[in-house]
């Protein structure tokens, strides 16, 4: 077959499609221009049907109603005649092998008949994945997981009365971290910490303010009672560092002094996820309100509230020294995590 | 409530606290200082604040327990001993509410309380003997009560602290009046009885005499007091008293002690010659007062004694009264100027051979300063009187407490400048200031051969070496409130000169080397308030 007879049989089948397409179209099909279903290729001539008519000498040219043709046994439907004229080249076999509209010397003509088509089918739902329990612990047991609390810390330090009115250290607390190990409703997650907060008061009416940075690096051993709810216990050695501030009236400005120490928390909470997917490999992120308490140890330090400035403070200013500060005490925190 | 629950509530809100001390704001009175430290009563939280030094500009701080709503801060005239007197929690609500109470503390060779006086009400009023044998505590209309006796004076002694006080009522002899002042004498011969000395209760309008003797018991001493009422002036008015001095008895010239009184609003004086008391009275002593007029009414009194005997001698105007207490005769001597203060500077030059007296004239109105030579008083034409224009008005003349510098005195003039008098040669030194008012001191002890000058709320001061009259000129890097010179504690042999500042609720010190004080050399301490507060 010729690149010529190849592209009239292209257009005939096109244009036969296309006549069928638009015999079918009816009210609230898709309108012109809307995705269509392929062409079908038409089913093969059943072997008792009976013979087809003559084909016309010519193309048609336009569509033919639906008609009971039944296509020649052993012919596949013969091609257009103007169509075979067309087709120059001398691969006779090849094009009866590739065109099988291509019509046969003497047979009936063969017309096409749009086939009927069922409307496109609607798009099967797909479940998604992530919404079918499992009944799998999964992800809501091993995850990272990223929190952001309050924690109030009660701090009956002498070291503290000059900054607090209440013995309260009350500290934003940032922590991120990973599930290790887990092991049935058991597993070991590793946090990093970080709690800061600050407070400002005053020491029989001079300005005081302090600021506490505790970092830490947790190991959290965890128990699931459920797949959305644990309870756990946390070691967070680490360090704290804290920042003093003095309105020193009496020698014209500020004092400041500051100090590092060994720190560790030692609490126990429970954390329940509010959301989240029960499929425990769903790949969706989680979200979990938690509550721990426990003992923050901190060491003791020095307090030698220097001036801030010493250009502006009396030559040879000696520090003023108030009792040791020790931020240590119970805790309680509030968090909210989240997880993936 | 049950523990955690207690817990959680102090955890939650934030239930625990701090004490209150640390709410107050710094309150004090006037600092005040003994041999080796300086007192800061931190009145809102009823502790003496001691500052000490050991030297090497160091600064150590010490904190005591005084009584509640403190009325009177003294150091003794030794500079041994800190005095504070309290009123304590007035009306007293509950058993445990504090009393009244008298604080005494020393400072060496540590600072501590060494004796607490409890009373039942209040007293304000606090004199302390420049012996340091008793203490006097009276009502002042500070001390506001239901039912109050004006005249109720408290007696401690001192000298035998496992002694309770002594509670009298002052007989003022009538009239509504009520102490005034206090005078306590040296020992005294007293006519039929041992040595002995006396309290001396000024009122409105009288003056009683109270027997210190240790040798009577306390109702004794409260039944033998003697009263004796001021006597009317020339106008009909009873008269006030305005000084008392007193003599002890002469033996070689057949003198007993005596004492007398100036009246504020009369030409007499008031001799008070203490007797030989009745036979069968269980007084010591008795008084037979006797009025003599001096021409006018005197500025100044003093008993003196001179070429002729003991006199007491009164300035008036221009003129001094000497009066013969024996015959009450009067000798007028002119003085070529109004002096109006007297002060006898005998020890410090020597008594004549013939246990004359010398005095130092001085006036608030003239600028003038007078030597008197009382051994000359009488019988010379000039009757010993020497005069030196100084350029400027007296105020007051200090002593200067040390025992290096005996002919030495401080003459303070009503413009701020101010006199080192050495009486020996006799010279006058200025010292001129920038027109500020300047506040004296010296070390208490009278180790420092020192004077300390400085400014309330300047910058600047001055400490001026009473050996070469060079004043050193110091600054501070905050306003002064007081200036002090201590001993070193802790057996340091040297000074230790403390510059306080207070600002913002708070008390900082300034501490230089007092024996060579250096701009270039000092510590600045603040934040001394804080030192000690409690905590829960």
């Amino acid at each position: 077959m010729t690149d010529r007879s190849r592209l009239t049989s292209a257009l005939v089948l096109a244009f036969a499609t296309a006549s069928a397409t638009s015999a079918l179209a009816a009210p609230g099909d898709p309108p012109p221009g809307a995705a269509v279903p392929p062409p079908v290729k038409p089913a093969a001539p059943r072997a008792d049907a009976p013979a087809p008519s003559p084909p016309p000498s010519a193309a048609p040219t336009e569509a033919t109603p639906p008609a009971a043709a039944p296509a020649p046994a052993t012919a596949a439907p013969a091609a257009p005649a103007a169509k075979h004229d067309d087709d120059d080249d001398d691969d006779d076999a090849k094009d009866a092998e590739t065109s099988p509209t291509a019509p046969n010397e003497g047979a009936p003509a063969v017309v096409l008949k749009p086939k009927e088509l069922s409307s496109p089918p609607a798009a099967p739902e797909q479940p998604n994945p992530n919404s079918i329990d499992d009944g799998q612990i999964g992800s809501h047991q091993t995850h990272f997981i990223v929190s952001i609390g309050w924690r109030q810390a009660f701090v009956k330090n002498a070291g503290l009365d000059p900054f607090s009115k209440d013995d309260s250290v009350p500290q934003f607390s940032l922590s991120a971290g990973r599930t290790l190990l887990a092991s049935d409703k058991l597993s070991l997650v590793a946090l990093a910490l970080w709690d800061t907060g600050s407070m400002e008061s005053t020491a029989r009416g001079a300005k005081t303010s302090l600021v506490v940075n505790r970092l830490t690096l947790g190991a959290e051993g965890r128990y699931h009672i459920f797949r959305r709810f644990y309870a756990f216990g946390r070691v967070a050695p680490g360090a704290l560092n804290w920042n003093a501030t003095l309105a020193d009236n009496a020698a014209g400005g500020e004092r400041t002094a500051n100090a590092w120490s060994f720190a560790t928390d030692l609490s126990a909470g429970a954390a329940f996820e509010f959301a989240g997917d029960n499929r425990g490999h769903s790949t969706r992120p989680r979200a979990w309100v938690g509550f721990d308490g426990g003992y923050g140890f901190a060491g003791s330090s020095k307090v030698a509230l220097e001036p801030a400035d010493d250009a502006s403070a009396p030559v040879r200013t000696q520090p003023l020294t108030f009792a040791d500060l020790a931020v240590r005490g119970p805790f309680i925190r509030f968090s909210l995590n989240g997880t993936y | 409530m049950t523990k955690p629950y207690a817990l959680l509530c102090l955890l939650l809100l934030g239930c625990g606290g701090r004490p209150e001390a640390w709410d107050q704001a710094f309150v004090t009175s006037d600092p005040v200082a003994l041999d080796n430290s300086v007192a800061v009563i931190d009145t809102s939280q009823n502790r003496a604040l001691v500052l000490t030094s050991k030297g090497g500009l160091e600064l150590d701080l010490s904190m005591l327990p005084v009584g509640q709503n403190v009325t009177a801060v003294q150091a003794s005239a030794d500079g041994k001993r800190l005095f504070v007197l309290s009123r304590g929690v007035s009306p007293r609500r509950n058993p445990d509410d504090e009393r009244p109470r008298l604080t005494l503390i020393e400072t060496d060779p540590t600072p501590r309380v060494v004796r607490t006086y409890e009373f039942n009400d209040p007293l304000s009023g606090l004199v302390l003997d420049e012996k340091n044998e008793w203490a006097v505590l009276y009502v002042t209309t500070h001390d506001s009560r239901p039912v109050s006796n004006p005249n109720e004076i408290v007696l401690i002694d001192l000298a035998h602290p496992e002694r309770d006080y002594i509670p009298m009522t002052v007989q003022n002899g009538g009239g509504g009046g009520s102490p005034q002042s206090f005078l306590i004498t040296s020992e005294l011969t007293m006519p039929a009885a041992p040595p002995r000395r006396l309290l001396v209760v000024e009122t409105q309008n009288s003056v009683t005499l109270i027997d210190l003797s240790e040798s009577i018991d306390d109702d004794t001493r409260r039944a033998t007091q003697v009263t004796i009422p001021m006597p009317a002036n020339q106008q009909g008015v009873t008269g006030t008293p305005g000084e008392v001095v007193f003599h002890d008895a002469d033996a070689t010239r057949g003198l007993g002690a005596e004492l007398a009184v100036r009246l504020t609003q009369d030409t007499n004086v008031l001799l008070l010659p203490l007797v030989t008391p009745a036979d069968g009275s269980t007084r010591a002593f008795r008084v037979e007062p006797n009025l003599v007029d001096v021409g006018g009414i005197p500025s100044s009194i003093h008993f003196v004694n001179t070429d002729d005997g003991v006199r007491l001698a009164a300035l008036v105007s221009s003129n001094a009264v000497l009066v013969d207490s024996a015959t009450s005769n009067t000798t007028v001597v002119a003085l070529s100027k109004t002096f109006t203060g007297i002060t006898l500077v005998t020890d410090a030059l020597g008594a004549g051979s013939d246990g004359t007296d010398i005095a130092l004239l001085w006036s608030t109105s003239a600028p003038t300063i007078g030597l008197w030579t009382l051994g000359r008083a009488i019988g010379s034409a000039l009757h010993g009187l020497e005069t030196l224009d100084i350029g400027s008005s007296v105020q007051a003349v200090l002593d200067v407490p040390s025992p290096d510098f005996p002919t030495s005195k401080i003459l303070v003039s009503g413009s701020g400048d101010f006199f080192v008098l050495d009486l020996a040669v006799p010279r006058s030194s200025p010292m001129s200031t920038n027109g500020s008012r300047f506040d004296l001191t010296f070390a208490p002890d009278g180790q420092s051969h020192r004077l300390w000058a400085y400014a309330p709320e300047g910058y600047a001061f001055s400490s001026v070496d009473l050996e070469t009259l060079n004043p050193t000129s110091l600054t501070t890097q905050r306003p002064i409130w007081r200036v002090f010179d201590i001993a070193q504690s802790a057996g340091g042999t040297g000074r230790t000169a403390i510059a306080l500042h207070t600002a913002g609720g708070n008390l900082a010190a300034t501490v230089f080397d007092a024996l060579a004080p250096d701009d270039g050399n000092t510590r600045f301490y603040s934040g001394l308030a804080f030192g000690g507060l409690p905590h829960d």
